[in-house]
């Protein structure tokens, strides 16, 4: 198997609790990959860890070879955390996923702008361009923030709970796009909560719940029993 | 024509420095930062009053590198409070504000009781006098203007970027703190060169107001610093006029009243965020057609 990222021993602490303790796991590369456990689980902790937001108090991550440029790992944050009231185009947002490759000072180019329209396109948003984001419903908005991940042109698309708060078609079209991008060898990270669909969704489960209770293969790894083991409280394990 | 020749010069700079600011505020207010510049202005008081309590020098030059460096420590404290304490930004700008104005006050009080030569030049940065600048002063102030405005142009990307989504732009490479030190570096500067105009407690207006009355017509960033600039320079060129000519009116309070007015009638009349926009189009269209 190769590796996308290698996680030996992550513990992190966060306002002196510990919120991930001893994980160890490693990710295989060119999978859709799911990452599940209740909430307060350590899941986006794990996820910032891997992109360097957050310094884990001990353990390593190793990336691969093909992951080492820093526009390779796209990440699509939970919605919440911007403000939608920003002054900003749908276009204008997609287009800061070429930020990375443009670099400081510098203008998009003609490259820019036709990436970010492939990428419009390819989430169904392209007639919508020109729209203020703060007229856009949840469902439009992760579209958005999707298109900006594709514009980046990333080896691995880390995605913090995509589906939350939006409609069943768009939860279906935006799972079809991110198995063709599994197809051409990408790798996609998605914390995700609905215990009902992982199966289905994912090639490879990653279970957390403050430490690592499993991960593997979806048809081996997802089972009642590991499921009961991560969704009960630690202290009763 | 002498006196025709100095109006156009500060004309010239109080409009530089309105878009300097108004470039700046559209970021600072999106950053939900907006007692930040008042923290700036009050903290560079001390800074200047020390400055010409050490050196008697009345040179505008000198005693805004005072007050620079009085802000640089209040921004770099807030930042050690904000980072290292349990106490929220709100409260440690409270702080630090009200910690720097009343050092400030303290040593002017103390110059005035040794009854120093020409500190009256202290009420220029306490209260602001535009009208009454000096040749070199306004050189001073279109240097600093021009080379904050460059600045933005060349990194409005990054700023933008940072702004909107801290998160992915470390992700991408950019790192959010040199960002953050460049945009608090800029921000001092404007905002002591800001209090010549408008003086200490005025000139967080002069920051603030033009950017929250762009927002209420900008949809997109760029057009949010343009209108920003735009309405910025124009409340300063007129309250600077009105002040040179109508006898008894001074500049700072008529840039600010101006600025008021702008706010109050981008807020009613704006299109798609006034309130009467909102209101008529809700009586013609309904709830749903108008939930913009």
């Amino acid at each position: 198997m190769n590796t996308a990222l290698d996680i030996r021993h992550i513990t992190v602490s966060l306002n002196n609790s510990v919120v991930l303790s001893n994980v160890s796991t490693a990710i295989p590369l060119g999978s859709l990959i799911g990452i599940i456990g209740p909430n307060g689980a350590g899941k986006t902790t794990l996820l910032r860890c891997v992109i360097g937001l957050i310094k884990p108090l001990a353990g390593s991550i190793t990336k691969h070879s093909t992951l080492q440029h820093r526009c390779a790992i796209a990440y699509v944050p939970q919605r919440s955390t911007v403000d939608w009231d920003f002054p900003a185009t749908v276009y204008d947002v997609v287009l800061m996923g070429r930020y990375g490759h443009i670099g400081w000072f510098k203008r998009p180019g003609l490259i820019d702008h036709e990436l970010c329209k492939q990428a419009l396109q390819q989430v169904g948003m392209l007639e919508l361009a020109d729209k203020p984001i703060g007229h856009l419903s949840g469902g439009q908005q992760q579209r958005v923030f999707v298109a900006r991940a594709l514009a980046q042109q990333a080896q691995l698309y880390i995605l913090d709970e995509p589906f939350i708060g939006i409609d069943t078609i768009t939860e279906q079209s935006l799972i079809v796009l991110f198995s063709s991008l599994r197809d051409q060898g990408k790798t996609i990270i998605i914390v995700h909560h609905d215990l009902a669909t992982a199966q289905r969704y994912f090639d490879w489960v990653v279970l957390v719940n403050k430490q690592l209770i499993a991960a593997g293969p979806t048809q081996t790894i997802f089972t009642t029993e590991h499921i009961n083991k991560t969704y009960m409280r630690p202290e009763a394990q | 024509m002498i006196y025709e020749h100095i109006l156009a010069c500060i004309i010239v700079c109080t409009a530089l420095l309105g878009c300097a600011l108004g470039a700046l505020g559209s970021f600072v207010i999106l950053r939900n930062n907006s007692f930040l510049g008042d923290m700036i202005s009050h903290a560079a008081l001390p800074g200047i009053a020390a400055t010409f309590f050490i050196t008697h020098s009345v040179n505008p030059a000198l005693l805004m590198l005072g007050g620079i460096c009085s802000g640089i420590i209040s921004v770099f404290g807030l930042h050690i409070i904000t980072h290292y304490t349990r106490i929220k930004k709100e409260t440690a700008i409270g702080i630090i504000l009200s910690v720097f104005f009343g050092i400030g006050l303290v040593i002017i009080s103390h110059i005035q009781k040794h009854s120093i030569a020409q500190q009256a030049v202290l009420n220029k940065f306490l209260f602001g006098c535009i009208a009454t600048l000096l040749l070199t002063d306004t050189i001073l102030i279109f240097l600093v203007s021009v080379g904050i405005l460059t600045i933005v142009w060349l990194l409005h990307k990054e700023f933008t970027l940072s702004t909107f989504d801290p998160s992915f732009a470390h992700t991408i490479g950019f790192s959010n703190q040199t960002i953050e030190i460049i945009n608090m570096m800029l921000l001092v500067v404007a905002m002591i060169i800001g209090l010549h105009a408008v003086g200490v407690i005025l000139v967080s207006t002069l920051l603030i107001a033009p950017a929250a009355a762009a927002r209420q017509w900008a949809m997109r960033m760029p057009l949010m610093m343009l209108y920003a600039m735009f309405i910025g320079s124009a409340c300063c060129i007129s309250g600077t006029v009105l002040s040179c000519y109508v006898r008894h009116i001074p500049t700072g309070p008529t840039i600010t009243i101006l600025l008021c007015c702008v706010v109050v009638y981008s807020l009613l009349y704006a299109p798609h965020r006034g309130i009467w926009f909102a209101n008529s189009c809700k009586r013609t269209f309904g709830d749903q057609e108008c939930n913009l």
